[in-house]
């Protein structure tokens, strides 16, 4: 199971160059069963990494770009009158397929992010008296673009709280974007390692894996700090404690360990606890990011 | 400088400054006082904004000044007095520099000293008392620092609860606590408050000093003596230089000697009962005693019969005295008794010649020397004399004087006048200083004989043996029978112009028990508290371990000490709050205090794994085994599936790596 591992990260590398800490994040996400949420300027490289993340994983995906006159409709699905049949007839949409890439997500409105809201979190929509189950594994993979730019609702905290982790790109190195420049880099197709019944063998291997009493009062301490400390205006919530740990689990299954330790959660950290704190405000520009100063201020070894 | 204390805590400090001074006023200089109570206004007025702070200089020249002053002033005084007044002086002086909470500290610390000090000179009742008022009003003043938001009510509680929970310690402390020797030399000179001195002039006495001060209190096992026989000798004067009783050197040698130790080879027959004395401290070596007396206590009998401590009297102490019916061993030569008829001008026969006329007389008439000494004494009793606390004074011949003008005196008056007779008659005959008498305290449970019952009386050498003579029994019987005061013809005498005495007021009822009760607490506190010493601990203890079998002694010395010593490092160490580290941690800490200086700190945030991952890129030739020890650490601590056997293979191994690591950073 872990070379296959190894072979996705090679392979997830290759596609996008010099960013192996957030390719391990994203499929450490992935593995955790929860939302990503990339964040980051246009053309940096986010929709190349959902495609790749979900084609790599031999996944099935539907793209949706996200545009401020977008219905919830556009997303779900629509019933619509069958002539023949004499009734209504549900018609689906791109929600119905293993992963969503939710591109520019905060380009819609308000209501149609809400209309994600139950299809994130139940992983089921109910329209018309109807409920429909989605598949499994289902994730969404959403790209965004930084609020300060022209046209975007910025994502509420409720819905930011559903994204297990929100990553940053940034720009790639100087020898990584000479690389590109130059040609000589041929991104080979991206074919399927593993297919949709080894993920799921894969996630149930991550929640096999085990954290000790040490390492969860060392959670615990973190999220406690961010619900003391005064610097911390949005405490961190149970779920988040949740997700914590199981993104904690997956990046010490990535490692190839069967426990976790205070590394595997500082590693996820601020992927997991980065948006939750910083809410709608969105990611300091400049500064120690407050996931960092939380971090210096819990002492693992207590 | 703003004003860290308030107007509660001034007026406290200051006033508990007060009492201490006036505890220790007999003790100290008179300059030392004025010293203080300057240094006290100044800071009172440093409080109200009249003057301001002074700078260090100026305060460490006053005080160098201050004690130049002082140790001149009392340098001759003795190691504990020197002490006492420069404790004193710093005590005082610290109003100069009461500037922050510590001051306040350091004040009240030496004031608790200084109470201490009180209580080496003062061991009644009364005087414990006050010294514990002080004391709880020295521990106010941190009250009233500390716990200033509370209000005076609430810190007097608050006090009160403190002093209450710390009291079973206190009585722990008490009961067990080891009584050490003290390790000072107590100052001896201007302390002899005994109402004897070992030398008497009748002649120049107009008025006898009363004092109602406590001389000792005597307690019987068994019967205890009638008033007749309560004859307490302290010290025997055998020289008369015409004027002045005093002790002869021969008498004198024998003292130091028996201070030494060494003393006369003596048997004591035929024990009669035995008694116990709590002596108050009048800083020589008397005891007194019933003849003849035996003590355990370190003290040895004299030739004359009387008692001597081996040390000084200098705290109130308890002698266990046996009281024998005869005493056998001391040799009575013609030689050596020939002191005892000696008198100064005996050869001139020049002085008193109306004594010597009317002896002369007597003798002529062919009677009997004994029988003149008994005429003597008839004459004192049937003829003219009177007993008088304020007698006249004597003229040169002081004899002829007193038997045939002025005839009123007191004891030594008639004891004096009796031994010249017989030293005329060529009988050898001595004086005896000590105490008649003694008051029972209202349960007959013990006898206070104060100053004013010292007595002086006679012994002559008869028939081999030496006889008691009280002349002033004749004179005035009272006296040996009842008391001091039933013996004065005019009570007004008694104790007068000692308005503060309770015992001055003994005629009021309610004054008279006050003064009762307050001896009988006066006698249990010197008997279970004073004198609760080494001895009494041991028999305490004793009778506790009888009742414990398998408990003796050396077994309790040493559960005790294993006691305090775990009670120490459990105060030290404090288990219940230090953190429970696991064994891996402890590793980590150890291989970190190693290299945290010289190399890398770990930030607060940094797991250990990162700390050895960013060490060993710091310390090449360590990184392998500095990887290995974040493995096997990340191993041991978090992952919860490892039997334990498993996790002891891996701790040993972590162990060994350690100190690898340990020797590699050396490098």
């Amino acid at each position: 199971m872990h070379d296959k591992i190894a072979k996705i990260l090679a392979q997830l590398n290759a596609v996008l160059l010099g960013k192996e800490r957030q390719t391990k994040l994203a499929l450490v996400c992935l593995l955790a069963d929860g939302h990503l949420l990339i964040e980051d300027l246009p053309g940096m490289g986010k929709t190349t990494l959902a495609g790749a993340l979900a084609r790599t994983l031999g996944l099935d995906y539907q793209r949706v770009q996200f545009t401020s006159d977008m219905l919830p409709a556009d997303i779900l699905g629509v019933s619509i009158f069958d002539k023949q049949l004499q009734q209504f007839t549900f018609h689906q949409g791109p929600v119905f397929t293993q992963v969503l890439l939710a591109d520019e997500i905060n380009r819609a409105s308000p209501k149609t992010q809400s209309a994600l809201l139950e299809a994130m979190e139940e992983r089921k929509i109910s329209i018309d008296k109807h409920t429909y189950p989605l598949s499994d594994p289902f994730f969404v993979i959403a790209t965004q673009n930084p609020q300060d730019q022209a046209g975007t609702f910025p994502l509420p905290e409720s819905q930011l709280d559903r994204f297990m982790m929100r990553i940053e790109l940034g720009f790639p190195s100087k020898d990584a974007e000479l690389l590109m420049l130059k040609g000589q880099y041929q991104p080979q197709s991206t074919e399927a390692i593993i297919d949709s019944l080894q993920l799921n063998e894969m996630q149930a291997a991550v929640r096999t894996v085990q954290a000790s009493d040490a390492v969860l009062h060392y959670l615990i301490r973190l999220i406690e700090e961010s619900r003391y400390g005064a610097e911390y205006t949005n405490a961190l919530s149970p779920r988040c404690s949740k997700v914590l740990l199981s993104a904690a689990k997956a990046m010490a299954f990535i490692e190839q360990r069967d426990y976790v330790t205070p590394e595997d959660i500082q590693a996820v950290f601020a992927a997991v606890t980065d948006h939750r704190l910083n809410g709608v405000n969105g990611f300091k520009k400049g500064g120690q990011a407050l996931s960092q100063t939380l971090l210096s201020n819990v002492d693992p070894l207590q | 400088m703003p004003e860290f204390l308030t107007r509660q805590s001034l007026s406290l400090i200051v006033f508990s400054y007060a009492l201490v001074i006036v505890l220790l006023a007999d003790q100290v200089n008179a300059v030392l006082i004025i010293f203080g109570v300057l240094c006290a206004a100044w800071r009172i007025a440093l409080f109200t904004g009249r003057v301001t702070a002074l700078n260090k200089i100026i305060t460490n020249s006053i005080s160098v000044v201050c004690i130049a002053i002082i140790v001149l002033m009392v340098y001759k005084l003795g190691v504990l007095n020197i002490l006492v007044h420069v404790i004193l002086l710093g005590f005082s002086l610290k109003f100069l520099e009461l500037k922050s909470v510590r001051d306040v500290h350091f004040f009240v610390n030496t004031g608790l000293v200084l109470v201490a000090v009180f209580l080496v000179f003062n061991h009644t009742i009364l005087m414990a008392s006050a010294a514990t008022v002080v004391a709880c009003l020295l521990l106010m003043i941190l009250l009233s620092i500390h716990g200033a938001a509370l209000n005076t009510k609430s810190q007097l509680k608050m006090l009160s609860k403190i002093l209450v929970l710390s009291l079973p310690l206190a009585i722990i402390l008490f009961l067990v606590l080891p009584r050490l020797p003290s390790m000072w030399q107590m100052p001896l000179q201007n302390k002899a408050t005994t109402g004897l001195t070992d030398s008497v002039s009748p002649g120049s006495i107009a008025e006898l000093s009363q004092s109602s001060a406590l001389a000792f209190r005597a307690s019987f096992n068994g019967e205890p003596p009638k008033g007749q026989a309560r004859y307490w000798r302290v010290l025997t004067l055998d020289e008369f230089d015409g004027k002045t009783w005093s002790q002869s050197s021969s008498l004198k040698r024998e003292e130091r000697r028996a201070r030494r130790g060494q003393q006369i080879e003596y048997e004591l027959i035929d024990k009669q009962s035995s008694y116990q004395l709590i002596l108050e401290p009048h800083y020589k070596h008397y005891v007194p005693s019933l003849d003849f007396a035996y003590s355990s206590n370190d003290s040895s009998l004299l030739s004359d019969f009387s008692l001597r401590s081996i040390d000084p009297v200098y705290k109130r102490q308890a002698f266990e005295i046996e009281q024998y019916k005869q005493v056998d061993g001391f040799v009575n030569t013609a030689k050596s008794l020939q002191k005892y008829t000696q008198l100064p001008n005996k050869i001139a026969a020049i002085d008193n010649p109306k004594t010597r006329e009317w002896i002369d007389n007597k003798l002529a008439a062919g009677i009997d020397k004994y029988t003149i000494l008994e005429q003597l004494l008839t004459m004192f009793n049937k003829g003219d004399f009177r007993y008088t606390l304020k007698p006249p004074l004597l003229g040169e011949q002081q004899i002829d004087d007193f038997l045939f003008s002025s005839q009123a005196g007191f004891c030594v008056h008639y004891a004096s006048t009796y031994l010249y007779v017989a030293r005329v008659l060529d009988v050898p005959a001595r004086m005896v200083a000590g105490y008649l008498g003694g008051e029972w305290d209202n349960s007959n449970e013990f006898l206070s004989v104060r100053q004013y019952d010292a007595h002086a009386w006679v012994e002559i050498w008869k028939d081999k043996q030496w006889v008691r003579v009280d002349p002033t029994a004749y004179v005035s019987p009272e006296r040996v029978e009842q008391g001091i005061l039933q013996s004065l013809d005019d009570q007004s005498e008694f104790l007068s112009g000692q308005y503060l005495s309770l015992r001055h007021w003994q005629n009021n009822q309610l004054f008279n028990q006050l003064a009762n009760f307050l001896d009988r607490a006066d006698y249990f506190w010197a008997v279970w508290v004073i004198n609760y010493d080494n001895q009494k601990q041991l028999e305490i203890l004793k009778r506790l371990l009888s009742n414990i079998p398998w408990l003796n002694l050396s077994m309790l010395i040493l559960l005790l000490l294993f006691l305090g010593a775990t009670i120490t490092a459990l105060w030290i160490f404090k288990p219940w709050q230090a953190e429970k580290l696991s064994i891996e941690d402890r590793l980590f800490n150890k291989l970190y205090e190693k290299v945290t200086e010289k190399y890398l700190t770990r930030s607060k945030g940094q797991t250990v794994a990162d700390y050895c991952k960013t060490l060993g890129e710091l310390k090449v030739n360590a990184q392998s085994s500095l990887l290995k020890f974040a493995t096997l650490y990340n191993q041991i601590k978090y992952q919860a599936s490892l039997t334990s056997s498993q996790k002891s293979l891996l701790i040993a191994e972590l162990v060994v790596l350690r100190k690898a690591i340990s020797k590699q950073c050396k490098r």
